[in-house]
């Protein structure tokens, strides 16, 4: 068996004579020019357009985030690729993948085990939380690869699949999500969230490799780098949960555990006989804050390119965004809405900008109005050139403009609110029902 | 309706203790201020095995993925709509006593 570790969850397997391409995100600025790589792909000397050469046999898509499922990478597979996905509670993966042009899209049932013959086997886990998210076993030539991507794995998940090991892992340690980064906290007590959620995300990671067992546990998908001039904060380790992967390595390493830490950078290779093939050598070993300097410094006029090229708001964008959250507020039942119990208040810049209230808590029948008030217990500011791809319909996943990291946010009370995020997620009034039905109880 | 006795010296403070039966288990812990409260061993979020994790401020945390949960009512002060299942427990004297809803039940020893 052999792994290329192209960057994020990205992994090409070889094994049994096929090659399994896992999360392609082979291009940079996902998320509106914000994601870039840990290292930048050019840096490591990984090309696109040679790793979709192939050849490859199966191509297996972890869940829509764009630095997982990147859609210029994925146009530029033939049409006729196997894609693999989970089955998800509703088919909005499979269809987002089929409007990039892709043809073979193939749902495997979450914890089958798919035999692609010649002993070649291929399992994926589906996550405990709301969110599509899965994870991948490839079993073959007598070895097991594993590949949390981003998956939030039920225990007893992780338990089974130690009960046999790994021979090489690919573990999440790092955040990636707006919390508490835009936030609306003073400094410092956002950085005493940013410390209690770095020491909770390395915790995790080491005991999700303690329970899996691996030989190799390979710290991966993350952290993003920031390069956007105006938000290098968000790779400072006081600002940002964003965790440089040698922390996640040394952490491991101190834990005792029988995992050997494996720290690879994107073009490294295992082969599980010759071992660790590295590259870039200087990159595994690079101070991070160095890097993130040099990188921005020589990122900065693309990054400025991109952001000239972003297309205004149209200037129906308030007519357009009361049509959108009511279209999806309105299905919802009364007792879901008040389950959510919001009252947002958005505050849209730009030249089509204004002030919006959608109002969770309205009797109905409408629920978004213009203008804010007061009582408000979420607030989101934003652009409104980024608030128009989703309220038009050019872009499906609202969750997206929160994860470029160009929106800010507050929120009265200071507590997580579940069921608003899982709306903003997956509107879907069923799967949001069935989620929070009293008897779905995961014990 | 079964119960489970254990040594009240096994359980130190603040140190979650697991106690396994046929229903996934309990979780027992002893607060700084010495209550026993006991819930079911399974974390609402992602079912990871709250024995696995430690008491941090007060709070039972979650070692899979940091979720924390107030130790008098079991409630998620992460997410509102997770709360930990309670299970009877009380101290007589040198001895702790579990109930749990069981033909059988069995106290291994020290927590993992």
């Amino acid at each position: 068996m052999k792994v290329t570790y192209l960057g994020q969850a990205c992994t090409l397997v070889e094994v049994d004579g096929r090659r399994i391409l896992v999360d392609p995100w082979l291009t940079e600025g996902a998320y509106f020019g914000s994601w870039f790589h840990t290292h930048l792909l050019s840096d490591a000397g990984v090309s696109v357009e040679e790793v979709v050469r192939g050849p490859i046999d199966y191509v297996f898509l972890s869940h829509e985030h764009p630095d997982h499922a990147d859609p210029a990478t994925l146009r530029l597979l033939p049409k006729a690729t196997p894609i693999l996905i989970c089955r998800f509670p509703t088919p909005r993966f499979r269809r987002h993948l089929e409007t990039l042009g892709l043809e073979n899209v193939r749902e495997i049932e979450q914890g089958a085990r798919l035999d692609l013959g010649d002993d070649l086997t291929i399992t994926a886990f589906g996550g405990a939380e709301y969110p599509n998210d899965s994870a991948l076993l490839i079993e073959g030539e007598g070895r097991r690869f594993f590949n949390e991507t981003d998956c939030k794995l039920p225990y007893e998940t992780l338990e089974e699949i130690g009960r046999k090991g790994i021979d090489i892992g690919f573990f999440m340690f790092s955040g990636a999500t707006w919390f508490p980064m835009m936030y609306d906290y003073p400094d410092e007590e956002r950085r005493r969230h940013v410390r209690r959620r770095r020491g909770a995300l390395l915790k995790s990671f080491i005991e999700r490799v303690r329970v899996t067992r691996p030989r190799y546990a390979v710290p991966s998908s993350g952290p993003c780098t920031v390069l956007d001039p105006e938000r290098l904060w968000l790779n400072d380790p006081e600002d940002s949960i964003f965790i440089d992967p040698t922390e996640a390595s040394a952490a491991l390493g101190a834990a005792g555990l029988a995992a050997l830490p494996l720290q690879m950078v994107a073009g490294d290779v295992w082969d599980d006989s010759a071992g660790l093939e590295r590259r870039s050598p200087g990159l595994a070993v690079v101070d991070r804050r160095r890097y993130v300097e040099e990188a921005a410094e020589k990122s900065a006029p693309i990054v400025a390119e991109w952001r000239r090229r972003e297309l205004p708001a149209g200037d129906d964008l308030g007519e357009r965004l009361e049509q959108y959250f009511d279209e999806r507020i309105v299905p919802l039942s009364p007792t879901m809405r008040q389950r959510i119990g919001t009252k947002l208040a958005l505050h849209v810049a730009g030249p089509r900008g204004g002030d919006w209230t959608v109002d969770f808590t309205a009797p109905g029948p409408h629920f978004t109005r213009r203008g804010t008030s007061d009582d408000w217990t979420y607030r989101i500011e934003v652009e409104d050139k980024l608030l128009y791809p989703f309220v038009s319909g050019e872009r499906e996943f609202l969750e997206d403009l929160f994860l470029s990291l160009r929106a800010r946010l507050a929120r009265r009370p200071d507590r997580y609110n579940e069921p608003l995020y899982n709306f903003f997620y997956d509107p879907d009034p069923k799967r949001l029902e069935s989620w929070y039905e009293p008897n779905r109880n995961p014990c | 309706m079964s119960r489970i006795e254990i040594p009240a010296d096994a359980l130190p403070v603040e140190r979650p203790l697991r106690v396994d039966d046929r229903h996934g288990g309990v979780v027992v812990v002893r607060t700084a201020a010495g209550a026993i409260c006991a819930f079911r061993d399974v974390c609402p979020h992602a079912r990871w095995r709250l024995s696995l994790g430690g008491v941090v401020d007060g709070h039972l945390e979650c070692s899979g993925h940091g979720m924390r949960f107030e130790l008098d009512t079991g409630r998620c002060i992460d997410v509102d709509s997770y709360r930990l299942e309670p299970v009877a427990v009380m101290q007589n004297g040198g001895s702790i006593t579990i109930v749990v809803e069981d033909e059988v039940a069995r106290f291994e020893g020290d927590a993992p």
